[in-house]
Order: structure tokens, then C-alpha cells, then sequence
């Protein structure tokens, strides 16, 4: 026997199908005008081009957005998450083809009537059983477990739509055993509907016929309800996190131009971020999507050493904010309402290392530093607002061509009696080492330039360096916001790199390899840029260098963000180590794109901090493994480790050594 | 403050050679070598400037104008200081081979400066290359204007009149009234220079400089009342890098770095309400151990 569907019953002299379209009309309306008002602040931002390398796209939505790949980050957190993720698209369906066999006489899906149908039912019930119980986990940790990372997240909304969502369950689960009984059907496998069967037997046929009718009602409803609600609140990324994940961003190691689109910033009059109109409209597309799940905070070294700043709550007070200036029912003044100073605070923009850790670990590939250095720009470059120890920098940076301040006429004294080529005496050469300015004046760090020519005139290579011309790469310049600056040094730099026609470049610093590789080709740079242990490896892997000696003892690897999370480069330098006869790798906790950074990024390596210092923090998590030899692959992290092992007053037992050092002592 | 009237105010300034003392001293032209040098507004004049600039601005009315004399790399130094907010530039054209004395300085300046409108004429109190101060008292003497050197606070009381505070030696400070229109040359400690924003150095690169040139023909070019002998550099201060004490922190050792091996006394200043001051300095004696926590 079939059951008459609830919408072809009448309420109140009105027919049910007439409900549907009501419901219908009324939901699908008050959507897209809340859709079209979001979409109206989207697009008052500034261009973007995310439009390219669609492949690379495609295979990261696949990946990132319907496979989840960064939720098992957190385990608990992230299974749970997979499993709601999946309940909504396999359930999605059921209450789509609910709402739609409301509205006509005998409508359904065409293709829920075959065997698709009955094994897509079977699916959809467990699901709901699934997602019923995962919802309640979820629940139980909010309320009970309350991990730190939901602190200051909007808890009311998240248990609103926990709520919801069981709500949605059980409306489903009790329509669909209500049908059971009232259809003699035994139901095959559907088990949440035999579920609630149980609960309903004995009942009569008018009180089932009321269940049935009432849950499909409360079930269109709580749908249309929900699916308002996700653009009012946090789960706007239920709709946005896709696209989002899509439209992410493909070079990391680059930072963002001042505008998409110019070649030179003196196309510019203004520079920056100082009201929302000068986001772009990926960023704001990123407010709208931030689930609130805290992973970035949690990762936060600023955040860590109890530095203002927390990712997740710049995100959150950026939405929060975007949405209170650009009401639902009138205007508002988004466009001018400032941000700098009132929305986010100096201390906030200039705690970020641009370590990279938060982006790395979003789930919806949200992204910080653009945004963080972009409010810098506009202190430093439209109002000249900013801490004191930069502005020395800057002054030395484009006076003296160094941050050291030391200048170009002492740049080559680290090379004394190396016999080194230069391009100036001699431009054929097969590659030019970029030493950097640390390299050449940090005496920590020249030891590891010395280091590296040892080990290149060991394997023969025809290399020489800049010399005197070499010049500030602009990293520190370009992350702390001086765009106008780092043009400057870059371009000067650049020159230099063609009038000596240099096609290869390595370099041991990180920071240069990154700006040089990833950040001069929009300037012009034409040349292919290496790190150090990618040299190596391939000079150790063509023989040409081949590690002798034994080294027994406990080795751990630092990296560093601009090598690692920036570029990619995890495996290279554990190869290499790996090489080492006798050597005995121990790996941090927190490693390759887990690293936590060693505080000198972003321009800290020149600022002063107060409180706990992020280094000391670092060298404890590496501490913990007992290793006797802590290496790394980038001058800043040696320096800031090694004070970190001096403040333990462990010098001595545990040695900081660049991976070019150790390898030049195995040779 | 009102100053009542307009405050035009001269600034000369000075482009000089920053770490001269790497590239020695040369003897055909009893100079420095000018191979690999770095040039920069000399950091007393932007002190000069920026106190010009500030004037100007507190007062509403009245134009900065920066002078200065040098070959044609100087043009740098005056496109700073119309980035840092000067209105005019003059730039008096000299070719690098004819040396000059301050006193010839001063009078190729002086004869200039008698043709235009003043209130004030600033100078830094010396230039870091040749450490030499003279050059403002000498302009002074020339325009038979009053002079004080080693200005370290510069307060206009009223239309035509200045309160200064001189900085004598042992931090010691004089107090001066003088009458303007003057010739002050200043210390750095006066006030701190500004750091462009990026749409005034992109404005500062497209504005007039008013060009003239030196000639040894110039009637105003007097000769020389000095005769260099020797320039002998001085000492290398770091000449290596010192590697820096370990147990300082990275930003102590930058510190270090910067000021040329001599450690710097690491300080803080707290501020705020007594609640404040006390709980700053509490957590200061906690940060450095001094008591428990
Ligand atoms: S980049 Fe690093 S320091 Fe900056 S907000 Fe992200 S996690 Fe924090
Ligand atoms: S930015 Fe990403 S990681 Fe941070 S709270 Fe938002 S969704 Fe979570």
C-alpha cells in the first residue's frame, strides 16, 4: 500500500503542494538576497587573477576541498569533519529530493526508483546514523573536552548548527519509519528508519500519519532555516570553503604585488590595506569562509609567546566587521570604514614572523601574510608609522646596501685569502653563489660561506661571486612592508645579474633563495635560482662530492619556513643527512611543514621582543629528542637557535651547525 | 603654537661620504678615494631639515628650502629632503675636482642666501666626513646675522624671537634668547627625522630643483683661508666583526653589530598610571630574575 505523500494532504484549506512552493519561494529568495548583499562586498575588492594553472586547481579541490586532506591534521577534529562533510553531500541529495517530490503530484527523482535508488537509500540512512552520532561527539568535545583552539570562536553558532543537524536526522529518521509502518514495508536497509521504527511501533495510524506529515514539514523547514543561516554565520563555509579551496593560492613563496596587475609601484598613488575596499576580493572571500577552527592560532608562534596576534581572530573581526558595515537592509559605509588601527592593532601586524605555519594548516587554505604585510604597507608606506628598529634598517638597507650597515667596501672581507672568483674579473662562470648579507657579515654565518666554497672548489665547480656589487636581497624590506624599498634593491640587483648574464644562482640563505627565486621574475629576473642543499644533493648524487667520515651522533633537523613551508623543500636536507655514515636522524616533534618557526622571520631577526622569546620555545620542542647536533639550512634560524642553546646554557653539549657546515667537515 | 607671521626657513645641506674610513686616503688629491663610497644626507642636516619642516608646519605657513653644493650625485640629498617635506631646491652645480675650503663654502652659500627671503637659516652642526662646524658660523658672519651653535631645543616665542637650549659638554645645557632672522646650526639629539612615505619620494623624484653653477671664475668664490696638509683616516673601529656574546639574544647581538662591537645598555621605559610603573617594573625585575616570580 502506498502512503499518501504530506504535501498532497491540505492544511487549513490549503494545499500541501502550495506549502512546498511557498516554502520554496520564501526560503530560495531570503538566500539569494542575503547571497547577492555578500557578494556585493566581495565585489568591492581590489583584482586577483586566480585563474590560471586550472589543473593544479582541479586536483587541489579534488584533494583539499572533497577529499579533506589537511582535516586529519587533528585526528578526532578532522574524522569528524570528514564524516559531517560527506553526510552533507550524500544527504543533501535526500533533502533536495524531499523538498522536490513535495512539489507535484507524484514527482521524484527519476533515477531514485532503480537499484541506484535502493543503494543510494541504504547509503543516506547509515549516513544519517553516521552524522547523528558524529554531531554528538562533536558536541560532547565542544562542551566538555573545550579544546583551546575554540576559544573566542562564536560557540553559540557552532552548537546552533551542531543542532541543526541532528535535528535533521531525526526529522529524517522518523518521516522515513512513519513510511515504513504506514506502508507494511520492511525497509531492507535502511537503518536508521528501522531505528525509529522501534520507537514508533505500536502507535496508531492517525498519530504515524501526524509524525510522517509533521517531520517532513519540520525537515523543509529546518533545511531552508540552515541553509539562511550559513551566510549569516560561520558556516558561510559550507558554501564558500570549495571555492576557496580552488582559487587558492599557488606560489606560496611570493608575496603578493601591491596590486594585481601594475608592473611598478610607481603605477600607485596609495599602497596597502588601510580600509576594506583595499582588500582584494579573495580576501574577503577568505573572512567569509574561516571555519573558526582555531588550527591557525593553535600553530601561531607569535600566538605561542603570547604576542597579540592570533590569525584566527584577525579573520574573525575582519568578517565580523565586514558584515556590521555592510548591513542586510541598508547601505552601510564599508568601503571607507577604517580598519588599520581600529579593526586590527600594530601590535597585531607586526608580532607575524610570516612564519607560514597558520597558512599551512587551514583546512580552507586561508591565507595570512599577504594580508598581514599588505596593513604594513600601508604604515610604512603611507604614513610612515612604524617600529624604530625598522626604520634603521631601511636607512641602512638603502644607504649602505646592507642592513648590517657596513657596506659594500667590506662586503668581500669574509672571502680573504679564499681565492675566489668574482663576475668582475671573470663573468664565465657555470654558477653564481649568492652569499647574502648575513653570509657576509654575520661572523656565525660567514664561517658557513667559507664553509660552502670548500665544499664547491672541492667538486670543482666554476662558480664566482658578486663581490662588492652584491646588494641587500630585500627580503626584510619587502616582508615588513617597504615595497618601494625592496624595488630599489631588487631592480639594482637584477641589473646586476644580466649585465654579468648570470644564468644559475644558489644560495645558502633561504630568505634570498626565496625573494630571488619566487619574487624578482615579476621585476624582470630572468635566471634559475637553487638552494645550497639542493646543490649539494646534486653534487652528491653525481659523485662529484661523496661523505667519508663518520659521524655517530644524534642529528636533528630545523627547518627553516622559507626553505620548507615557502618552497617545499622538506626531503633534500634529511637525504643528505641521511648520507652521513653513521649519523642518527631525530626529528622533532613539530617538523617539515609542522615546523615551528624560529622567530627571526618577517623582519624579527632586527626587532626587539619583549617576553618570551620564540627561539628559547623552539629550542626546547628540539631539546626534547636529546640531539647532539641541532642543523638547519638558513644563517637566521643558526643564529636564533644558537642563542636559544646559549640561554639553556647548553653550549657546548649541543652543537648548531648549517647543514653545508656538516658536510663540508665529512668530506 | 602661532608664530604670527610666515617662517621661511633655509636649510643647507650636505651630501657626505659614509665609511670613508675603508677606502683611504689619497694623495694626489689630499682626499679621500672616492672609489666605493656611499654617499647620504649627512644626519645632522636631516636634523636641520626636519626641524625646518616641522616649523613650517606648526606655523601654517611659510616654505622650506634646502641648499646645497656639490657635484651632481648631491641631487640625491635634495630629493630626500623634498621627499621629507622641503618645498624648494637649490642645487649649486660644483665639479668634484675643485676643492673647496668652508669659508669658500660659506661664501658661494652666502651669496646666494642675501638674495632670497629668510626667517631662519639652519645648519647641522657639523658634517660626519669632514667633522669640520664651521661653514654655518661663517655664512652667519657673512650675512651679519646673529649665530648659535649646537642647538638642542629651538622654541620661536614669538615673531622674531628664539629660545634655545645649547648642549655644552658633560650633557650640560645652555639656555639662549636670540633674535631672528638667525643662523642655528643643530645637534642630532634635536628632534628625530621622519622617514618618508612612499608618495612623497615618488612626488620628491619630479620636482624642480633650481640649478646653478660654481665656476673658479665666480666673483663670490674668495680663496681658500685654509691648506689642507694631510687627511689621515681614522682608526678602523670593527675591523673584524667581533663574533658577539653568545648569551646575548639575537637582538642584543644585532645591537652589538650595529654599534660597532661596543654592547649598548639594553633599556626599557615604562610608562603609564602608578599601577602601571609599579606592575612594569615588577615584571621587569621578574624578566630579569632579580626576584621571583
Ligand atoms: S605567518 Fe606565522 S606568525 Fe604570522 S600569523 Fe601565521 S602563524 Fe602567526
Ligand atoms: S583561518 Fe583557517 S585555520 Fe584559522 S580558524 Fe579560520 S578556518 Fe580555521
Amino acid at each position: 500500500m502506498n502512503l499518501n505523500h504530506p504535501a498532497a494532504a491540505s492544511y487549513f484549506g490549503l494545499s500541501g503542494y502550495y506549502i512546498t512552493w511557498m516554502i520554496l519561494m520564501a526560503g530560495l529568495s531570503v538566500f539569494c538576497f542575503i547571497i547577492f548583499k555578500r557578494f556585493k562586498l566581495i565585489r568591492i575588492g581590489k583584482p586577483d587573477p586566480r585563474y590560471t594553472d586550472i589543473g593544479q586547481r582541479v586536483s587541489g579541490l579534488i584533494k583539499d576541498g572533497f577529499l579533506q586532506r589537511r582535516q586529519p591534521r587533528y585526528r578526532m577534529a578532522g574524522i569528524l569533519h570528514i564524516i559531517i562533510f560527506w553526510g552533507f553531500i550524500v544527504l543533501g541529495l535526500h533533502s533536495t529530493d524531499l523538498l522536490i517530490s513535495g512539489l507535484w503530484p507524484g514527482y521524484a527523482f527519476p533515477f531514485m526508483g532503480g537499484l541506484f535508488g535502493s543503494v543510494y537509500n541504504s547509503v543516506k540512512d547509515l549516513f544519517v546514523l553516521i552524522v547523528l552520532a558524529a554531531s554528538m561527539v562533536a558536541i560532547y568535545r565542544r562542551a566538555v573536552i573545550k579544546p583551546h583552539r575554540y576559544q573566542d570562536s562564536h560557540q553559540f553558532e557552532a552548537y546552533l548548527v551542531l543542532c541543526l543537524i541532528i535535528f535533521l536526522m531525526i526529522t529524517d529518521m522518523f518521516y522515513e519509519g512513519s513510511r515504513l509502518i504506514l506502508e507494511h514495508s520492511t525497509g531492507g536497509f535502511l537503518v536508521a528508519a528501522q531505528l525509529s521504527k522501534i520507537t514508533l511501533s505500536g502507535a496508531s495510524h492517525d498519530a504515524l500519519e501526524s509524525v510522517n506529515r509533521f517531520s517532513y514539514w519540520l525537515h523543509i523547514l529546518t533545511f531552508f532555516f540552515f541553509l539562511n543561516l550559513l551566510p549569516l554565520s560561520k558556516h558561510f563555509h559550507i558554501i564558500t570553503a570549495l571555492p576557496n579551496v580552488f582559487f587558492k593560492k599557488i606560489n606560496r613563496g611570493a608575496l603578493k604585488p601591491p596590486r594585481w596587475g601594475i608592473k611598478d609601484i610607481d603605477q600607485l598613488d596609495a599602497v596597502g590595506i588601510q580600509t576594506y575596499r583595499d582588500f582584494t576580493w579573495k580576501q574577503i572571500l577568505d573572512f567569509f569562509t574561516c571555519t573558526e577552527c582555531g588550527r591557525c592560532t593553535d600553530n601561531c608562534p607569535a600566538n605561542a609567546v603570547d604576542k597579540p596576534l592570533s590569525p584566527k581572530t584577525i579573520s574573525m573581526k575582519l568578517r565580523d566587521f565586514g558584515y556590521q558595515n555592510s548591513p542586510l537592509f541598508s547601505n552601510g559605509n564599508i568601503e571607507n570604514a577604517l580598519i588599520l588601527g581600529e579593526v586590527i592593532q600594530d601590535e597585531e601586524l607586526w608580532a607575524c614572523t610570516t612564519c607560514g605555519a597558520c597558512e599551512e594548516e587551514c583546512p580552507v587554505f586561508i591565507e595570512y601574510i599577504d594580508k598581514i604585510v599588505d596593513l604594513r604597507r600601508w604604515r610604512v608606506l603611507m604614513e610612515s608609522k612604524f617600529p624604530r628598529e625598522i626604520e634603521q634598517a631601511y636607512r641602512k638597507m638603502e644607504i649602505y646596501g646592507d642592513i648590517w650597515g657596513m657596506g659594500a667596501a667590506l662586503r668581500n672581507d669574509w672571502a680573504k685569502g679564499l681565492n675566489l672568483k668574482t663576475v668582475q674579473a671573470d663573468a664565465d662562470i657555470d654558477v653564481l653563489y649568492w652569499v647574502g648579507c648575513a653570509g657576509a657579515f654575520d661572523s656565525r654565518s660567514q664561517q658557513v660561506s667559507v664553509s660552502f666554497v670548500k665544499l664547491l672548489q672541492k667538486a670543482g665547480v666554476n662558480f664566482g661571486i658578486l663581490g662588492k656589487e652584491e646588494n641587500c636581497c630585500g627580503d626584510y624590506a619587502r616582508r615588513t612592508g617597504n615595497e618601494y624599498l625592496f624595488e630599489i634593491l631588487a631592480k639594482k640587483n637584477i641589473e646586476t645579474f644580466h649585465k654579468y648574464d648570470i644564468k644559475k644562482i644558489v644560495a645558502t640563505c633561504p630568505h634570498g633563495y626565496n625573494t630571488l627565486k619566487n619574487e624578482y621574475s615579476r621585476l624582470g629576473g630572468k635566471f634559475e635560482v637553487i638552494h645550497a642543499t639542493e646543490y649539494i644533493f646534486q653534487l652528491l648524487d653525481e659523485n662529484k662530492l661523496s661523505l667519508n667520515k663518520e659521524l655517530n651522533k644524534a642529528i636533528t633537523y630545523h627547518d627553516p619556513c622559507y626553505l620548507g613551508r615557502h618552497n617545499g623543500i622538506y626531503e633534500i636536507p634529511r637525504k643528505i643527512i641521511s648520507l652521513i655514515p653513521g649519523a642518527k636522524m631525530v626529528e622533532p616533534e613539530k617538523n617539515k611543514d609542522k615546523s615551528f618557526c624560529c622567530g627571526a622571520g618577517g623582519g624579527h631577526f632586527w626587532m626587539e621582543s619583549s617576553g618570551q622569546r620564540i627561539n628559547e620555545l623552539r629550542t626546547d620542542q628540539i631539546l626534547e629528542k636529546k640531539p647532539e647536533i641541532i642543523t638547519t639550512a638558513c644563517p637566521y634560524c643558526l643564529i636564533m637557535l644558537e642563542d636559544g642553546i646559549a640561554s639553556k646554557e647548553m653550549k657546548g653539549q649541543v652543537l648548531v651547525k648549517d647543514i653545508v657546515e656538516i658536510v663540508s667537515e665529512m668530506i | 603654537m602661532d608664530y604670527g607671521g610666515v617662517m621661511n626657513v633655509i636649510v643647507c645641506v650636505k651630501q657626505v661620504a659614509h665609511i670613508y674610513i675603508q677606502s683611504g686616503f689619497d694623495p694626489s688629491t689630499k682626499d679621500i678615494v672616492t672609489d666605493g663610497l656611499v654617499y647620504r644626507v649627512n644626519p645632522y642636516d636631516e636634523t636641520a631639515v626636519e626641524e625646518a619642516i616641522r616649523i613650517k608646519e606648526k606655523s601654517g605657513k611659510g616654505e622650506v628650502t634646502v641648499i646645497t653644493i656639490g657635484p651632481p650625485r648631491a641631487e640625491e640629498t635634495l630629493r630626500w629632503c623634498l621627499a621629507m617635506g622641503a618645498d624648494n631646491a637649490v642645487h649649486i652645480v660644483k665639479d668634484g675636482a675643485e676643492k673647496q675650503d668652508p669659508w669658500m663654502t660659506a661664501s658661494i652659500l652666502a651669496d646666494r642666501i642675501k638674495e632670497m627671503e629668510y626667517d631662519l637659516l639652519l645648519f647641522g652642526k657639523k658634517a660626519i666626513d669632514d667633522e669640520m662646524g664651521q661653514v654655518g658660523i661663517f655664512v652667519a658672519e657673512l650675512l651679519g646675522l646673529p649665530a648659535v651653535s649646537a642647538v638642542a631645543k629651538l622654541e620661536l616665542t614669538d615673531v622674531n624671537k628664539a629660545l634655545i637650549q645649547r648642549s655644552l659638554e658633560k650633557g650640560n645645557r645652555e639656555e639662549v634668547d636670540c633674535p631672528i632672522p638667525a643662523v642655528f646650526t643643530v645637534e642630532k639629539t634635536l628632534n628625530r627625522p621622519r622617514y618618508p612615505t612612499f608618495p612623497a619620494r615618488k612626488a620628491a623624484r619630479t620636482k624642480p630643483i633650481q640649478q646653478l653653477r660654481v665656476t673658479r671664475m665666480d666673483e663670490s668664490l674668495s680663496d681658500p683661508q685654509m691648506n689642507i696638509v694631510r687627511l689621515a683616516p681614522p682608526k678602523l673601529r670593527p675591523k673584524k666583526i667581533l663574533s658577539p656574546d653568545s648569551n646575548l639574544s639575537a637582538a642584543a647581538r644585532i645591537n652589538f653589530v650595529m654599534t660597532g662591537g661596543m654592547g649598548q645598555k639594553k633599556g626599557g621605559v615604562v610608562g603609564g598610571d602608578p599601577k602601571q610603573l609599579v606592575t612594569g617594573i615588577i615584571d621587569f625585575l621578574k624578566e630579569k630574575k632579580v626576584i621571583g616570580t
